[in-house]
């Protein structure tokens, strides 16, 4: 019931900050567009290129929402009236995380859509084309999920927002990475596999680790 | 109904509450006075939950704020009885003060059927509810201290908690807040109210705590105060203009002191012993004037004030 309320809050609060917006319009957007400004990515699916731009933007995007958003309201003492209730401090930080993904999931859905009807009407062939999109979701969305969570433990950690940010930036990006990269660069990989395995534990570990760093932390 | 037990606290080398022991009961309103950095914004948050990591014991009705660990059952239990108005806290700034107190309603427990009604009535009693619609961020210090207020009476909580309440407060605001005070505490509320400024909870508290560096110095309420301190009757006297006002002819029982005073002529205060009735006082001091013929303007009795008390304990002269 808690965490419920909580996730609902949340999402509305990204509603009204127009972040839901900024990624639902721009990361589809964004993403078409650095393909067909792209030099070198002749020759790739935009389906399979989009997977990897939303996975490394939209990841370090969440990272740095989430990091500020965290940091800067742990420094304007916002967790007070949530923790004086019987809330915990675990489900302040899950379902900031739970809101974030689940916009992020929205935004990759909706950008895929757009790289295969762009690949529809340039003539790439659509056969075999929806596992495929499948498959690029599930890398784009563990990727995110991974960077997002960095996110998190960052905005506990950290007290200053812009180095939250920067550090965000960083390291959401180059943890993104980890998941997408060989799932391009590796041969006979199961990618569905792979992305299902680290995609979930790696940010849950890292939550894991935000949530006790947390409970120790003065308000 | 509350309960602190030799309750400590460190932050560092720095140490915030030391061997702090306290009972509070029903119905009064207990003034928590002290400088900034006393110790009582640490006090509040061990009794709210927010810190936990302390040595000693608090108890609410005989449930320890810390019980199991601080779980689940235990904070629900201690948050539904709270209300608690922290000093400086913020608000996400896409919230609207509506939804603010939806929000906070239904994680206090309210239920949905209810909600509506719960945050209309807070609405009404602080004097926002003009401002239901607004974002938070767009409101002046005031209208948002008295959400603040707000979403502290919203279900009712037996116990409430101000932490510098009237800080940023217009004059009007300040009264209306200490009418809800007051109005609470009739209804056999608990209301712990925190301030740095004594002179603010004159009249309103019914008993007073002082803090300083960490301690308790002083309780009481505020009459017991007064007369511990020997802050007793003050009778003032101005002389006119010109004419030297021969104040010597003024000491003797029941005056204990005759202090001089700056201002625009020749005046001079009269404390007078704490045991004297102050009909009896006023009458020996007119008496004197006539008798010595003393050439005055005005003579007026000073409202005692417990600022004086406040004074002299946190700069260090108390035991």
């Amino acid at each position: 019931m808690i965490l419920r309320t909580l996730y609902a809050d949340e999402l509305r609060g990204f509603a009204r900050s127009r972040v839901m917006i900024a990624l639902w319009v721009g990361l589809p957007l964004l993403s078409v567009l650095l393909k067909l400004l792209g030099p070198d990515t002749e020759g790739i699916p935009l389906l399979t290129f989009v997977a990897v731009m939303i996975g490394s933007i939209g990841g370090t995007l969440s990272a740095v929402l989430l990091s500020t958003t965290i940091t800067g309201e742990r420094n304007r003492h916002v967790y007070d009236l949530f923790l004086v209730r019987p809330v915990g401090r675990g489900q302040l930080l899950v379902s900031k995380y739970l809101a974030a993904i689940s916009s992020l999931i929205v935004a990759a859905v909706l950008s895929l859509a757009l790289a295969l009807a762009v690949d529809a009407v340039s003539g790439v062939p659509l056969a075999g084309a929806v596992p495929r999109l499948a498959e690029s979701l599930l890398v784009s969305v563990s990727g995110m999920a991974i960077a997002s969570a960095v996110g998190v433990l960052f905005g506990v950690l950290i007290n200053s927002i812009a180095v939250s940010a920067i550090l965000s930036v960083y390291l959401g990006n180059q943890l993104s990475a980890v998941i997408i990269l060989p799932t391009v660069l590796v041969e006979g990989l199961n990618v569905t596999l792979f992305a299902s395995l680290v995609g979930t534990t790696v940010p849950v570990v890292l939550l894991l680790i935000a949530v006790i760093v947390f409970r120790r932390k003065s308000l | 109904m509350i309960t602190f037990t030799a309750v400590s606290k460190s932050y560092g080398t720095v140490r915030a509450l030391s061997d702090l022991s306290l009972e509070l009961r029903r119905g009064e309103i207990f003034g928590y006075i002290g400088p900034n950095g006393a110790g009582k914004t640490t006090t509040i948050k061990i009794l709210t939950g927010l810190v936990r990591d302390f040595r000693g014991e608090v108890l609410i009705d005989g449930v320890d704020v810390c019980g199991d660990r601080g779980s689940h059952r235990v904070r629900g239990e201690i948050s539904r009885r709270i209300g608690y108005l922290p000093q400086d806290v913020g608000f996400q700034e896409w919230r609207t003060v509506e939804h603010a107190l939806q929000t906070f309603g239904l994680l206090s427990g309210i239920e949905p059927s209810q909600l509506a009604l719960r945050v209309d009535a807070a609405l009404e009693r602080t004097g926002i509810a003009e401002h239901r619609r607004r974002r938070i961020v767009h409101l002046s210090g005031g209208t948002v201290q008295r959400l603040r207020l707000a979403q502290a009476i919203l279900h009712d909580p037996e116990i409430l908690v101000l932490d510098e309440p009237l800080s940023g407060l217009d004059p009007a605001s300040r009264v209306d807040v200490k009418e809800i005070v007051r109005e609470l505490a009739g209804r056999d509320r608990l209301v712990f109210v925190s301030s740095h400024i004594l002179s603010e909870l004159e009249g309103l508290a019914t008993r007073i705590g002082i803090l300083h560096e960490g301690r308790i110095r002083e309780l009481g309420t505020p009459a017991e105060l007064r007369h511990r301190y020997q802050v007793g009757t003050v009778v003032e006297v101005t002389g006119r203009s010109g004419a030297p006002l021969e104040a010597a002819v003024l000491s003797g029982r029941p005056v204990t002191e005759v202090e001089g005073v700056c201002g625009d002529g020749p005046t001079v205060r009269l404390h007078i012993d704490p045991g004297t009735d102050l009909d009896e006082a006023m009458a020996v001091v007119l008496r004197r004037i006539v008798e010595n013929n003393i050439p005055v303007r005005s003579v007026r009795h000073l409202q005692p004030s417990l600022e004086d008390v406040y004074m002299t304990l946190t700069r260090g002269g108390a035991a």
